[in-house]
């Protein structure tokens, strides 16, 4: 017996796996490669809850980062722009990324 | 008087020199202007062909006797630099001008045409019959040692013992930078290296032919009433040391220096001696309301052009003297001049402008290096002109009723002790105001701006324009010199007074509205780049302290105030090297030792906070005053 799952009462979300043949992980590498503090980061995501842009879209620098290294680039080049280089990120960031630049690299390394 | 003594071949070197230099000099000076925008040209147009040229003509002559000439401003930094500088600059000048006058006076204006005349008096002007020169028919009536040729003559030796303690003094300066307040040695490329020796040589030689000269016409120039070693005690005593070995030699010393200084001038042009003619050009443009501005343009360029790599800047500069970084405007300008600007050196930079606060030509250094970065980033990223547009959608704040608006300000939020106390002083006042960024704030612009991004931030200034016009106030107070800066200088408020919280708590506690006690407590105030040097507030954070403590001034105050390394100007620097900064910064404010150190800015308070293992508290002047 098969079972339509997409009828069950709740939300299942899309296959999230990331796939190695498919991705491209050569502008993640490149953006640590320009700015290395990007290693440093540990998802903790006082970046993203003081954001100003945050507070009027659902720009998330942390899922930036994410994306990249999960090498889905096109939602990163998608989102990215929505940033203002304001600097509160880099002011709360307890690591010491330098998140400004790591912004500015993306923009750059996806451009290419 | 008969044409052959007025030309020798070794007046060619020399010639050919002056002659390559007005070109050049004209060919980069067009090229300049050429680059000028169409307002700037009907700026300096409106001024030349109306009576204001007469005012702004002698302003100019004023300026250029008093910077280019005397040096004012780097007597202003050291006494010994701006002596030398003085020495050499208006010495020089005296003697061209008071040799050109002597030969008007002794052999008329009609000789005039003769550019090198001049420069070779001591070998035209000669007693019949001296021997040494390939000529000397120079007819005895006018070569008499009248009480004229006795001044001049002693004008020139005064204004030649000027250039030469000039020159002594920039031998001792090559050795001991310190007495003349210069310590980081600056580093020029070979054809600076090679005109510095130039210029060091020429004035050698033209002592030797001088003083031969003066020796192999000894008996004529003693002819005068005034004994010859007094009226030229330069030249006649020191012909008189050389004279018996040299003075046969005495044409080979005419050649040398014909050579030294026609090759001076053909290497001028190349090197950072550009300076000497081209500042007298900036000086104009300036005088006419034209300077280096948003864009690079024209006036830039001729700014470029003077700038004299004098190394002022460097030792004036924080990175390289906590940091060891060398990005300083005299190694970012030469990038720029020579075509070839260094990425790294336009962007490692924390716009502080401590460099441009003592430039002595007062290049607007931070426009030009904003400007470089705006080219650098042409095409470097993805054209989006939609990238804010969801800030379309964001409620309009309603219209209010209070006069006054707070804008605390992105940095401002991340401190929010900053916003908390500023909330309670005006609420103490009685001040009716509302806060235009509680809610949701929209970054002033300003760090797009300096990243080099300005067109980008138009949006973020339209948007914010559209909030500060709708509260209807009519002063609009900020917490961050940032915001400060980007309102007054980016922004068309349409007379919407921009005030930082230190300028309103200054007005409030004149006013009588805020009340401040005496803590007695020993503070040293720290000047935030952006609100004291960029923004020029200096006096109103020093007013509201002092009545409120006993306000200690740190060595660094007001135009040399430190940068506390985290500017936002910047986005290259690593965290360690903004960390060294900062920890050299703190070092130097907290020399004093005392018990707050009170900011006005959020950025530097943050960055001063985080300094690990420091001693002190740190604070923002309005929470100072809450307490």
């Amino acid at each position: 017996m098969t079972t339509d799952v997409s009828k069950w009462p709740f939300g299942v979300n899309p296959d999230n796996q990331v796939d190695f043949d498919e991705t491209d992980k050569t502008p993640a590498m490149k953006v640590k490669e320009m700015e290395p503090s990007l290693k440093l980061c540990m998802g903790c995501g006082t970046c993203t809850a003081g954001c100003t842009a945050g507070a009027f879209t659902d720009f998330n620098i942390r899922q930036m980062f994410l994306l990249l290294n999960r090498g889905r680039n096109e939602e990163v080049e998608e989102k990215i722009n929505r940033c203002m280089l304001c600097g509160k990120c880099i002011l709360g960031c307890p690591r010491g990324v330098n998140t400004r630049n790591v912004i500015l690299t993306m923009r750059e390394v996806l451009k290419k | 008087m008969s044409e052959h003594y007025i030309f020798d071949p070794y007046v060619i070197p020399f010639t050919a020199g002056l002659i390559f230099i007005t070109i050049a000099v004209a060919y980069y000076w067009i090229k300049a202007l050429k680059r000028l925008e169409p307002e700037e040209i009907n700026k300096i147009k409106s001024n030349i062909l109306s009576p204001k040229i007469i005012p702004i003509f002698f302003s100019w002559l004023k300026e250029v006797f008093l910077e280019s000439l005397l040096h004012r401003k780097i007597f202003g930094r050291n006494f010994l630099l701006g002596f030398m500088h003085m020495c050499i600059a208006f010495g020089w000048f005296c003697v061209i001008i008071s040799e050109h006058i002597r030969e008007f006076i002794t052999v008329g204006l009609g000789n005039a045409i003769y550019v090198y005349f001049p420069i070779f008096l001591f070998d035209f002007l000669r007693p019949e019959g001296s021997p040494g020169s390939p000529f000397s028919s120079m007819p005895v009536e006018a070569f008499a040692i009248t009480t004229t040729a006795i001044v001049f003559i002693f004008l020139h030796d005064f204004f030649m013992t000027m250039i030469l303690t000039g020159k002594a003094l920039s031998i001792v300066k090559k050795y001991k930078p310190g007495l003349f307040g210069m310590e980081t040695k600056t580093k020029h490329n070979q054809w600076d290296q090679l005109i510095v020796m130039l210029l060091m040589l020429l004035f050698i030689p033209r002592m030797f032919a001088i003083g031969c000269a003066m020796y192999n016409g000894a008996d004529a120039y003693a002819a005068g009433s005034v004994s010859p070693a007094i009226y030229a005690f330069l030249s006649y005593n020191f012909g008189q040391l050389i004279g018996p070995f040299l003075a046969s030699y005495e044409s080979i010393f005419w050649w040398i220096y014909s050579f030294c200084i026609g090759a001076f001038f053909v290497a001028l042009p190349f090197t950072r001696y550009m300076h000497i003619p081209t500042e007298v050009l900036l000086i104009f443009l300036r005088k006419c309301g034209v300077s280096a501005g948003k864009k690079y343009t024209g006036a830039s360029e001729v700014e470029v052009l003077s700038c004299p790599r004098c190394g002022i800047c460097v030792d004036r500069c924080q990175l390289n003297t906590a940091a060891d970084i060398e990005v300083q405007p005299v190694y970012m300008l030469e990038g720029v001049r020579d075509n070839e600007p260094d990425e790294e050196k336009t962007f490692k930079c924390l716009l502080c402008e401590r460099c441009e606060s003592s430039c002595p030509v007062g290049i607007n250094i931070s426009k030009i290096r904003v400007a470089q970065r705006d080219k650098f980033n042409e095409g470097k990223f993805k054209k989006d002109t939609g990238r804010y547009d969801y800030l379309d959608d964001v409620k309009e704040s309603n219209g209010g009723t209070a006069d006054t608006a707070y804008f605390a300000g992105c940095m401002t939020h991340r401190t929010p002790g900053t916003k908390k106390a500023m909330n309670a002083l005006l609420d103490k006042a009685g001040v009716k105001y509302v806060s235009l960024d509680a809610q949701d704030s929209i970054c002033c612009g300003q760090p797009l701006i300096m990243c080099g991004m300005r067109d980008e931030a138009q949006k973020l200034i339209s948007e914010n324009t559209k909030r500060i016009k709708d509260s209807g106030a009519k002063t609009l107070v900020t917490s961050c010199p940032i915001c400060y800066n980007s309102f007054k200088k980016e922004y068309d408020l349409n007379g919407v007074e921009v005030v930082h919280h230190t300028q309103y708590l200054n007005k409030l506690a004149d006013e009588g509205k805020l009340r401040l006690d005496n803590t007695g407590k020993k503070v040293v105030f720290h000047d935030p780049c952006e609100l004291g040097r960029v923004g020029g507030v200096y006096e109103e954070p020093r007013s509201l302290l002092s009545r409120a403590a006993a306000l200690i001034e740190p060595d660094d105050a007001k135009e040399d105030g430190l940068c506390c390394g985290s500017s936002l100007a910047n986005t290259k620097l690593t965290n360690d090297e903004e960390k060294t900064v900062a920890e050299d910064a703190l070092d130097r404010l907290l020399a004093k030792k005392p018990d707050v150190l009170v900011t006005a800015c959020p950025l530097c308070k943050k960055t001063f906070e985080k300094v690990p293992g420091k001693k002190v508290r740190v604070m923002d002047i309005s929470e100072f005053l809450a307490e």
